[in-house]
Formats: structure tokens, C-alpha cells, sequence
């Protein structure tokens, strides 16, 4: 059962998220709070984190650094959910080690269809 | 202008040197010439009494010493001659020697016998006569008696080497004085013009300093002249010209901060418009698509009205967008997929259908089998398609027909596709097809009020198609309708599946 982390402070987002993700099938803990969830991550890494970048106290883009700085949340797959389209934003991202860029507004199959993937690939990583 | 004055002094004073010269050589030459014949007349008595004496007594002693007194008489005098009316000569004398030839001694004829017949006054005759390369002056003074043995007559010939040396010390003179007349006047009239050029030396150097940009610099020239006045207009000028500057600086300043915080309203704007859309958008696809329960007919459908409405609010957003951020370039590093070009027209067909059918539209469309995919951003493309067919439905009046197109086709020797969308809308006036794919620009305010819109749609598509290397083009004639046309460039090898 692969298990994703949603983190937005926005709550609508996050039950949005939550929606999707548990009609698919995965089972899916949210949070509104960067240092919650990162705590959370380090504790019980989950397969999938999807993590916003611009959000009060810890934003995504601290969260991802001090997640990969640490042995046990560096295999977690992090896919960004994000409004800001300029490079910098991905590049930043993407160079801090997250593992796909995905823009809002999206749609939900669209959401649905990149998490497959990502956790396919994963899949084929761990077992290859 | 000082070469000119110059000109002119030379010539006169060459002038008038010249005929100083000539005018004294003349004057000096009549006085050789006329001194020449006195001489012949006073010396002809001691002298023939001299060869008298010595033809007689045979003396010869002082002789020498006499005649060459004598001889000294005249500084020009080369050589002197006594002849005897028989035509010998009794004696040459000349300022270094003195020759006697006594009778009964051949002495050397005298030529030309003619030249002894006297003349009804006893005076001299000059004559200017060439011998031995050189021009002298001889002088005959005959005697009373001429075929009288014991009669003698007068030949000196006098050189004109005082004269010609006079002439040349003269013209000598003038030359150096012509120099020096010449040096002084040049400096003169330098001086002269150098009044007025160096004023008109100090406007242009003004202009140059002024053209280069210094528009703080002004000419500095007081005089009362026309020069004077010249240059105070010329500073005046610069003065409004450096106020001018100023103001269009400033102005040009002011517009660019308006057009900064243009930019950052828009890209503000449309950041927030993002967050609240994305949950609209997805709940709406979740519903639709049944994921939170069976809907009634009625539900269903008002959930697709809701779904296509937010979709279409996306859209303008996403334009805003793109065009806060125009200035750099697209595209980000979303991946570059291999986009069916079939496939974005009808997901734009599918979305303004409704529309369609609300105004009547005859619609047609025609893709061509096995169309080749185009290389670009997906997302990117479809808002491109989207933009076009929404303005096509815009402007076509009710009962209108609007048909879309895609086919394979090569420009500039390369492959691609091209997307036509005609209608039989109010079309485009011919001046203003330029400038239709502009940021914010509409054909007129009319426009604006009875179509909506932004102005955005056209700059983006024209933006986004440069962006993937194609082409984007309008036909169209006012009244009759308006033809977009959309090249996009197929990458080597791609082929439909």
C-alpha cells in the first residue's frame, strides 16, 4: 500500500488532494504545517510527499533541503505542486532534489496520472 | 580668405617692382649711352693729337700713361680706336694696353670705311651692336677731313656691364623685398581674418561639443557681429533642447515605472487568481467524472456548465500570465512533448461547442489522416488553439460558419503542420492586421465594449508559436470574415503511430 504525505497550507488544496489520492487508492496523510510534516517524513518516511512550495515559517523549498540532507528521507519521492511557473522556481527545485514539478491550476487525472508514474518509477528503481 | 588678399598684393607689388626695375635699367642705359658720346667727343682731340705727336716725333713714352688717363675718363669704355683717313688704324688702346702701329707699318684696316664719313654735325653716333656674343655700344665720331692722310677718326665701344649689373642687383633687390612684402601681408591679412575666423573657429567647436551630448556647454562669443548674434541663438537653441531632453527623460522614466508595476500587478494578480481556481477546478473534474458520488441529470449538467466556465476563467489567467512574464522568454523546462496536433483541435472543438451551437455556427472541421506530431509544450499549444477558435467564435456573428483545419505541409523547406481557422466574422481592417498580435492591443474601444477580452489571446499565440519556432499569420478582409493561420515546425522522422 504506497503511502503520500500532502503538504499545503491551504486546507482546501490539501482536502482536494486528499480526495483524489484516496479515490485511487493510496493512502494519504495531510498536513498544513512545514515542521509537522517534516518531522512526520523523518519519522516514517512515506513513498510519495506531495509538498507546496510557498507557505508561512518552513516553505517547500526549506523543507526539501533539510529532507535530503537526512539519510532517511532521501529516498522519498517528492512531487512539487505549485502556482509558480518561472524557471527559477523549478530549477531551484528540481536542483534541491525534488523529483518532479507539477503547476497549478492541474487537473485531478492529470495529478492522478503523474503519481502513478512517479511511483512506478520507483518501483523499478528499488526492485532493479 | 587671407590667400585671396595675399593673391592680390603679390600681383600688384610684382607690378609695380617690376616696372621700377625696367624703368631704371632704361634711364640708366640712355645715361651709359649718352655719357659714352661725350666722352668720344672730349677724349677725340687729346687723342688724335697723341697719334699726331707720335707719328711725328715718334715719342712713345708717356704716351701710354696719357691715354690711359684719358681712357679713365668713362668706367665703361672697353676700347678705343683712332683711324687714319686711309682706313688703317693708328692706334687701339683699351684699359690694359695701348697698340701704335706708326706709318709705314702695317696696321690693321678698319672695315667699315663708311662709318668714317662725316656728318653734317659734328657729333657722335651710338650704335647698339652685337659682337662676340655680347651687346655693347659703339660710338663713331669721324673727322672733318676723312680721306686726308692725317686726318683721324673716333671709334670707342663701350660695354654695358655696369648697367646690366645695376638690372640685376635691381631685380635682386625686388625679389627679396617681394618676400618680404609678401610675409608681411600674409601676416596682416591673417591677423585681419583671423578676427573673424577664430569666431567662427570657437561656433563650430561649440556645435561639435553640443552635438556630442555636452548640452551644458555654450559657445562663448560676444561680439556685435552676425557671428555674435549666430552664436547666442545657438545657445538658446541648446538651452531648449537641454530642457526638451530633460522632460522626455524624465517622462520616459515615469512610463517605465508604470510599466514595472504593470507587470507586477499582472503577475501578482494572476498568482493569487491561480490558488482559489485550482481547488474550483479540481472539485468540478472530481464531480464530474463521478468520483464523489452518482449526480442527477440536472446536477450533472450544471457541474459541466461549472467545469467549462472555471476552464475557461484558467485560461484567461494563464494568458495574464504568460504575458507578465513576456519580457523572458518562454519555454520553462516543462518537459517538450511530441503534441497531436489532431487532438488539441478537438478538445477545442469540444470546448466551445455549446457556444457554437448558442450562435449557430456551421462548423467544420478537417484533419487530415496520419497528421505528423508537432514539438512543443502541450499545455502551451492547446491555449493556442483555444485563444484562436475562441476568437473565432467571438467575432462571427450569429449563422456564421467557422471552419478549422490541420494538414501537412512544408515551409521554408521544412515539414510541419498548418492549422487554418476561417470564419465569416467581421474580419480585420487592412491597418490594422500589423498590429493585431500586440500586448493589449484591440481594433477599437467598440470592440472592447461589445466583445470583452483583454486584448492578450493574439500577443500570446503570436508569442508562444515565434517560441516554438513556427509561424502565425492573418488573412483578412473587413466584413467578410478573418483566416488564422498556425505553422508549426515537425521535428525530423516524426511520424504518427
Amino acid at each position: 500500500m504506497n503511502r503520500i504525505y500532502v503538504v499545503d497550507d491551504e486546507p482546501d488544496m490539501v482536502e482536494l488532494l486528499a480526495t483524489v489520492l484516496k479515490g485511487e487508492g493510496y493512502d494519504v496523510e495531510t498536513y498544513t504545517d512545514g515542521r509537522t510534516a517534516l518531522a512526520r517524513v523523518l519519522e516514517e518516511p512515506p513513498e510519495l510527499l506531495l509538498l507546496d512550495l510557498m507557505m508561512p515559517d518552513l516553505d517547500g523549498f526549506e523543507l526539501l533541503k533539510l529532507l535530503r540532507l537526512d539519510s532517511r528521507g532521501k529516498d522519498v519521492v517528492v512531487l512539487v505542486v505549485s502556482a509558480r511557473t518561472g524557471h527559477r522556481a523549478q530549477i531551484e527545485t528540481l536542483q534541491l532534489g525534488a523529483n518532479a514539478y507539477i503547476y497549478k491550476p492541474f487537473s485531478p487525472r492529470e495529478l492522478a496520472s503523474q503519481v502513478r508514474q512517479l511511483l512506478a518509477g520507483r518501483k523499478d528503481e528499488t526492485s532493479g | 580668405m587671407a590667400r585671396a588678399i595675399a593673391l592680390a598684393v603679390v600681383i600688384t607689388l610684382v607690378v609695380s617692382a617690376g616696372t621700377v626695375v625696367v624703368y631704371r635699367y632704361l634711364v640708366m642705359r640712355e645715361s651709359l649711352e649718352a655719357e659714352a658720346r661725350y666722352f668720344c667727343s672730349l677724349v677725340h682731340v687729346p687723342l688724335v693729337q697723341i697719334s699726331l705727336m707720335y707719328d711725328t716725333i715718334g715719342i712713345n713714352d708717356p704716351v701710354e700713361e696719357r691715354v690711359d688717363r684719358l681712357l679713365h675718363l668713362n668706367s665703361d669704355v672697353r676700347e678705343v680706336q683712332i683711324i687714319r683717313g686711309d682706313g688703317t688704324v693708328a692706334f687701339s688702346a683699351s684699359r690694359d694696353r695701348v697698340r701704335l702701329w706708326p706709318l709705314g707699318v702695317t696696321a690693321p684696316s678698319f672695315d667699315d670705311l663708311a662709318l668714317l664719313e662725316p656728318l653734317p654735325e659734328r657729333s657722335p653716333i651710338g650704335e647698339r651692336v652685337r659682337l662676340d656674343g655680347r651687346t655693347v655700344y659703339q660710338v663713331v665720331l669721324p673727322s672733318d677731313h676723312p680721306h686726308e692722310p692725317w686726318s683721324m677718326s673716333l671709334l670707342a665701344t663701350f660695354s654695358y656691364d655696369s648697367v646690366n649689373r645695376q638690372l640685376w642687383r635691381g631685380l635682386m633687390l625686388s625679389v627679396v623685398a617681394l618676400a618680404v612684402g609678401l610675409l608681411v601681408t600674409h601676416q596682416v591679412s591673417r591677423a585681419l581674418a583671423r578676427g573673424i575666423t577664430r569666431n567662427l573657429d570657437d561656433l563650430q567647436a561649440g556645435v561639435r561639443r553640443i552635438r556630442a551630448g555636452r548640452l551644458d556647454d555654450r559657445v562663448d562669443i560676444h561680439s556685435d557681429d552676425e557671428v555674435g548674434e549666430l552664436a547666442s541663438a545657438f545657445n538658446d537653441m541648446t538651452e531648449e533642447l537641454r530642457h526638451t531632453i530633460g522632460r522626455l527623460r524624465s517622462a520616459n522614466r515615469e512610463l517605465q515605472a508604470i510599466d514595472e508595476t504593470k507587470s507586477n500587478l499582472l503577475a501578482n494578480v494572476s498568482h493569487e487568481l491561480r490558488t482559489p481556481l485550482t481547488a474550483l477546478k479540481g472539485f468540478l473534474e472530481l464531480l464530474e467524472d463521478g468520483e464523489l458520488g452518482p449526480l442527477g441529470d440536472r446536477a450533472a449538467r450544471a457541474v459541466n456548465v461549472c467545469r467549462r466556465n472555471v476552464d475557461r476563467l484558467a485560461l484567461r489567467v494563464e494568458d495574464l500570465v504568460q504575458l507578465s512574464h513576456v519580457e523572458t522568454p518562454w519555454p520553462a523546462l516543462a518537459t517538450t512533448d511530441l503534441v497531436p496536433v489532431d487532438e488539441v483541435i478537438h478538445l477545442a472543438v469540444e470546448m466551445f461547442e455549446p457556444r457554437i451551437r448558442a450562435k449557430s455556427h456551421r462548423l467544420e472541421v478537417d484533419v487530415s489522416r496520419g497528421l505528423p506530431r508537432v514539438e512543443g509544450n502541450l499545455e502551451q499549444l492547446e491555449r493556442v488553439v483555444l485563444n484562436l477558435v475562441d476568437n473565432a467564435v467571438k467575432f462571427t456573428p450569429d449563422g456564421g460558419s467557422i471552419r478549422i483545419s490541420a494538414e501537412e505541409c512544408d515551409h521554408e523547406g521544412r515539414a510541419g503542420v498548418l492549422v487554418r481557422i476561417v470564419d465569416t466574422g467581421i474580419g480585420i481592417p487592412a491597418a490594422e492586421q500589423v498590429r493585431i498580435f500586440d500586448r493589449f492591443h484591440q481594433v477599437d474601444s467598440s470592440i472592447r465594449r461589445r466583445f470583452g477580452g483583454m486584448g492578450l489571446g493574439l500577443a500570446l499565440v503570436h508569442h508562444t508559436v515565434e517560441a516554438h519556432d513556427g509561424v502565425v499569420w492573418v488573412e483578412s478582409r473587413e466584413g467578410e470574415g478573418s483566416s488564422f493561420f498556425v505553422w508549426l515546425p515537425c521535428p525530423p522522422g516524426a511520424q504518427v503511430i
